[in-house]
């Protein structure tokens, strides 16, 4: 149907469509005492964990501690000057990690190819826009060097994020930053492992995405 | 359809009680776990903000709906407005081919289910996958689903283990772990073969051209993410103004659902473009009427303001005992029952509005205070109007009517009742079948024997102190 005339009937629709006025409300949740104790219970409640360091160098060696963690040998990060820490890659490949990567920049990208190399890999790690106190969640914006399939194919994903990036809330990220949707073409708000209730109701961890996820609070 | 098809569907469902019990238990524990204003004292705040933002979105519907068509593709999407199911079903299959797709992967989508769009992909010899587990479960069964979220709410995990060992040969086993890796083994390979992704959508976004898909297991961004088409299909009515109107919304959905904070993963698709190293070369949305304008132009346009969340139905006295399949129809419980006869007709869909307690369990729990029950009563209404209400009901009511506003007749009828019901009633006082326009009324209820003293005889005993 034509975009006008489809607009026309919805709009003809509209004018004798019984809908209640409702005053507007301003919401504001109440202040947390502390957005960094919050965020810390509400990741590990959603089945995350939680780690904290002070120096480059602790963050590197503790990606490597996890990696033996959960037995995995293979690694995908975003570009360094995502990750807030400096030398990921090379230091996990020196440690005899291998890394897996797409292909670089502007290419032509086959993407069967690209997917299945990505899905290889064990461990996913990414930066963060910031992190959500309320919900333990962080923000993850796609773009280049940033690609989406690494918190998402490997079986653990690593969030490196920022201590000073902590909101409230995703409606206090939201007011502080109206035109965050303009800065890339995905932006995804990630809240603990990949999981499924749809058996029984049980709590099911790692369905499509990762059954682990590791947030790094970079204080430094 | 004939009028006995929902007493049909309603024995069928009442009838095996192992499905019943597993509905009964499942939506007891998701009321359970949704979060209250007790728990989470902004809940309150939040619901009548969210309730403001929908009906504005409503009466705004027109004029963001061409905000969004026009922010989207200038972040590169294409946009199609589909008067209804067939022209939707005709734009995906035709893009399908065009594109040499065979194999299509799909995240779980109600309207996807309305307009049937499995079936025109594989009518035209389209492989489709859902990859929701509740939906690739209900796939390989070649049932439906019976829950707006829950969509296997009434297998049981030995009815799912059977399933994967007859359909994928895989061993049996009733552990949810061990099915859920057999699924994420199984769909992975489709998934990186996939050409093709459909998602819906629970929240488009106008100012920034967004699309905002909410889900747990990672299906949806892999969905929207690994194939190199991505296909959303949406609700006309799935509209908000900006990211905290939609931000809003996100902090009631999930823990109206669920219980959670927020789901597992938000995803905000703004369009496909130069700024993306990975992600869809094409992004297609495809905006749906199919009966929605004419929801909108009447009596229960507020329905359209409804954000699928089910605590609706979780909390309902009569999805609890029938379970989604009993409506018949993709939208159950009480939300099901204002959209389906708006979508559908009042014959026979407004039949749903009466099997309903009317309670008022739906509204109390509905995030966006959606007032289901007065529209349930509307649409009891139309049916009378249309003359579709069932013979009984429309006898046996103006019978009361006629008796209930002329004091002599109504002390003829209560006595004659109480004559009749010594041979009516056995000893158990109730009555599984009464005369006349009762018969209708007894037929899928028993009635309970008048008591032996009226209470305006009780009332005048009371009076003259004896």
């Amino acid at each position: 149907m034509e975009r006008s005339a489809f607009l026309a009937r919805v709009a003809t629709a509209t004018e004798t469509a019984a809908l209640p006025d409702v005053p507007p409300t301003d919401v504001r949740l109440p202040r947390l005492s502390s957005r960094h104790v919050r965020f810390v219970t509400e990741a590990e409640a959603v089945g995350c964990v939680v780690h904290e360091v002070d120096r480059a160098d602790s963050a590197r060696q503790l990606l490597l501690d996890i990696a033996d963690q959960h037995g995995v040998s293979t690694f995908t990060a975003w570009d360094s000057q995502h990750l807030g820490v400096r030398g990921v890659a090379p230091f996990l490949s020196l440690a005899g990690l291998e890394p897996v990567t797409l292909p670089p920049g502007d290419d032509p990208v086959d993407w069967r190819a690209s997917n299945t190399e990505v899905a290889r890999a064990g461990l996913g790690i990414t930066g963060a826009l910031g992190g959500l106190a309320y919900s333990g969640s962080v923000l993850l914006q796609h773009g280049p060097g940033r690609p989406r399939t690494t918190s998402l194919l490997p079986e653990v994903h690593v969030a490196l994020l920022d201590r000073s990036k902590l909101f409230s809330s995703l409606l206090s990220f939201s007011r502080r930053n109206r035109r965050v949707l303009e800065g890339s073409s995905n932006l995804v708000v990630v809240t603990g492992p990949s999981r499924t209730g749809d058996i029984e109701m049980v709590l099911t961890k790692g369905v499509h995405g990762p059954k682990h996820v590791h947030v790094v609070l970079l204080d430094f | 359809m004939s009028r006995n098809d929902l007493t049909d569907r309603i024995a069928v469902a009442i009838g095996n009680r192992p499905k019943a019990e597993t509905i009964r238990s499942a939506t007891t524990r998701i009321d359970g776990q949704r979060i209250t204003s007790e728990e989470f004292p902004a809940m309150d705040d939040l619901r009548d903000a969210t309730r403001h933002i929908r009906m504005e979105a409503l009466k705004n519907l027109p004029e963001l709906l061409d905000e969004f068509a026009t922010n989207l593709e200038r972040r590169g999407g294409a946009v199609f407005f589909a008067s209804d199911a067939q022209e939707a079903n005709a734009y995906v299959t035709r893009l399908a081919k065009a594109e040499g797709v065979g194999i299509v992967v799909k995240g779980k989508s109600m309207v996807t289910e309305e307009i049937d769009l499995n079936e025109a992909l594989e009518s035209e010899g389209i492989e489709v996958v859902e990859t929701d587990l509740g939906e690739f479960i209900i796939q390989l069964d070649n049932d439906t689903p019976s829950h707006i979220i829950a969509p296997i709410i009434h297998k049981s995990k030995e009815d799912v283990g059977a399933l994967f060992a007859s359909k994928l040969g895989f061993e049996y086993t009733n552990v949810p772990e061990e099915l859920n890796a057999a699924a994420r083994a199984h769909l992975r390979e489709k998934f990186l073969s996939a050409d093709m992704g459909v998602t819906g959508c629970n929240l488009a976004i106008a100012d920034s051209g967004t699309v905002c898909l909410v889900e747990n297991e990672g299906n949806g961004r892999l969905t929207s993410s690994a194939p190199r088409i991505h296909v959303v299909v949406m609700g006309m009515e799935r509209i908000v103004a900006n990211f905290e109107q939609a931000s809003t919304i996100l902090s009631v959905l999930a823990r109206s659902a669920t219980g959670q904070s927020l789901g597992t993963y938000v995803n905000l698709v703004s369009g496909v473009g130069p700024e993306t190293a990975d992600g869809p070369e094409q992004l297609h949305v495809i905006i749906v009427d199919n009966g929605r304008s004419s929801i909108l132009a009447g009596e229960t346009a507020e329905i359209l303001g409804c954000i699928r969340c089910g605590a609706c139905l979780n909390t309902c006295p009569v999805f609890q005992t029938i379970g989604g399949h009993g409506y018949g129809a993709v939208y159950s419980g009480p939300i099901g029952s204002v959209v389906t006869p708006g979508l559908y007709g009042i014959d026979p869909w407004g039949e749903l509005a009466h099997a309903s307690t009317l309670c008022g369990a739906c509204e109390d729990v509905c995030p966006v205070r959606l007032e289901i029950p007065r529209m349930l009563q509307h649409v009891r209404a139309q049916t009378v109007e249309a003359g579709t209400a069932p013979f009984w009901m429309r006898k046996g009511i103006a019978a009361y009517a006629k008796a209930a506003t002329d004091q002599g007749r109504w002390e003829k009828a209560e006595n004659r009742a109480r004559f009749a019901s010594a041979f009516l009633f056995s000893e158990d006082e109730w009555i599984s079948s009464l005369p006349g326009p009762g018969r209708g009324w007894t037929k899928i209820r028993d009635f309970p024997k008048p008591a032996k003293q009226t209470f305006r005889q009780r009332w005048q005993e009371r009076s003259d102190g004896t």
